[in-house]
This record gives C-alpha cells, sequence and structure tokens, in this order.
C-alpha cells in the first residue's frame, strides 16, 4: 500500500496533551486507521484515544476527512490522498436516564 | 470539594437557554483562559430522542474553532435536565468515561416549570475516578 504525506491533522483540545500542544500536526497514511496509527508512532498513547482496540472509531469521537464524517464514508478505512485535511472531533452527549 | 468559579451572567444564560429548550434539553460549552470562564457558545441538541443530548460535529468544530481563535480552551460542558433534578446520571457518565474530554467539568441545571432552576457540577478527575462533586461560586 502506498504511503500518502502530507496529510494536515486537526488536535482537538483534550487531545493535545499528546501532542505538546500543538492543534495541528502532519501525518502520513493511505487511510484513517494508517494515519492514527502513523500519529501514535509520534504522539504515544494518542490513537487509544480514538480508536477502539479492535481498530473501530471510538463512538464518542468524530473522524472528518475534508469536513466530512468518515461514519458516513469507509470509517476508519477511509482512504486518504495527498493534501487531505484529517479532523478529530470529540462528541458531547449524555442525558438524564 | 472542586470548585468552579461561574460568572452570573454565564449562570443566568444557562437557565435561559434551558427554559428555551424545554421541554428538549440544552447543551453547550464554556471556553476559558487559565481556569477563568470567558464565553459561553450555546450548542444545537440534535438527539432524536427525549431527555438526551447529542452534539452535531460540524457546530462543534465550529466553535472549538472560534476558541482557538480566542486563545480559550474548553473548561465546562452544560446541559439541561429538563423536568428533573440536577444530577449526573448514568448516561452522562457513560459518555463521559467514553468521550475523551478528560476533566472537562459538567454542569447540570435543573429545569422545572413554576420551579426556580438551579444547577449542580460534576467531574471526572482521572479516567479510574469516581465523579467527583464540584463546588460552583457564582462570580459577577
Amino acid at each position: 500500500m502506498s504511503t500518502t504525506t502530507n496529510v494536515l491533522m486537526l488536535i482537538p483540545a483534550p487531545l493535545r496533551r499528546y501532542t505538546g500542544g500543538e492543534a495541528k500536526v502532519t501525518a502520513s497514511g493511505a487511510t484513517v486507521a494508517e494515519l492514527i496509527a502513523n500519529l501514535d508512532s509520534a504522539y504515544p498513547g494518542i490513537r487509544d484515544r480514538i480508536v477502539e482496540s479492535d481498530g473501530q472509531i471510538r463512538r464518542f469521537v468524530n473522524v472528518f476527512v475534508n469536513g466530512n464524517n468518515v461514519r458516513k464514508l469507509d470509517g476508519a478505512e477511509t482512504a486518504i490522498k495527498d493534501g487531505d485535511e484529517v479532523g478529530i472531533v470529540p462528541a458531547m452527549a449524555g442525558g438524564c436516564r | 470539594m472542586r470548585s468552579l468559579r461561574l460568572p452570573a451572567a454565564m449562570r443566568d444564560e444557562i437557565y435561559a437557554h434551558g427554559q428555551e429548550e424545554f421541554p428538549r434539553e440544552c447543551m453547550g460549552m464554556i471556553g476559558g483562559i487559565d481556569g477563568e470562564l470567558v464565553d459561553l457558545y450555546r450548542m444545537v441538541n440534535t438527539s432524536q430522542i427525549d431527555k438526551a443530548y447529542a452534539d452535531d460535529p460540524v457546530e462543534n468544530i465550529d466553535v472549538g474553532e472560534r476558541m482557538d481563535e480566542r486563545g480559550q480552551t474548553p473548561l465546562v460542558i452544560y446541559h439541561s435536565n429538563p423536568g428533573a433534578e440536577a444530577y449526573f446520571s448514568p448516561t452522562d457518565e457513560q459518555a463521559a468515561r467514553e468521550g475523551i474530554w478528560g476533566p472537562i467539568v459538567y454542569i447540570v441545571a435543573s429545569i422545572k416549570p413554576g420551579e426556580a432552576p438551579y444547577m449542580k457540577a460534576f467531574v471526572i478527575p482521572d479516567e479510574d475516578a469516581p465523579v467527583e462533586s464540584v463546588e460552583i461560586t457564582i462570580v459577577s
């Protein structure tokens, strides 16, 4: 599988403790899953905050590629191309039950 | 007990938001700098079911960008319990534990018709720690 480079990743505030405070980092990978794995090599621990142990994106996390939620695409297997912008977004939810 | 200094205007804004959305839950965030609460961001509740709240991730991104532009970090997530007491429900706790907000403060406001609203605040200080109450101090 070819490796994609120059993907800009937008890191939400709660995960910036892993990136030394950086809100934007670059990563490489041909899919969202690869990107996140490579991100974890640079910033250990961040992967587990984004995906489950089986590689699926966590229930209360959304991942956007160029403004499109990957849940509506191919999830963690969504393909990435050079120049894409990938955002990690923590979800907010709850209820009184 | 941990404490939160909440400006009176933000307290009133949360109550107003909860009353406007009644009988649905309202939701939003407060961004701050160095632990001081600066701006309140109302958000749209997209939950398809009553007695629950869920964000619109696109709006969530927008709010995050606005906080970044202002040098703020998210310090509070608030929501209302319409027709119910202010408490951190099992649903709230599960979402908080499965979510990735870390030790953010959750404000829950009780909104009941004909009764004075009130609020409580909670935090999960560490991943494996129990839910703790946070003392709210209203400041001008």
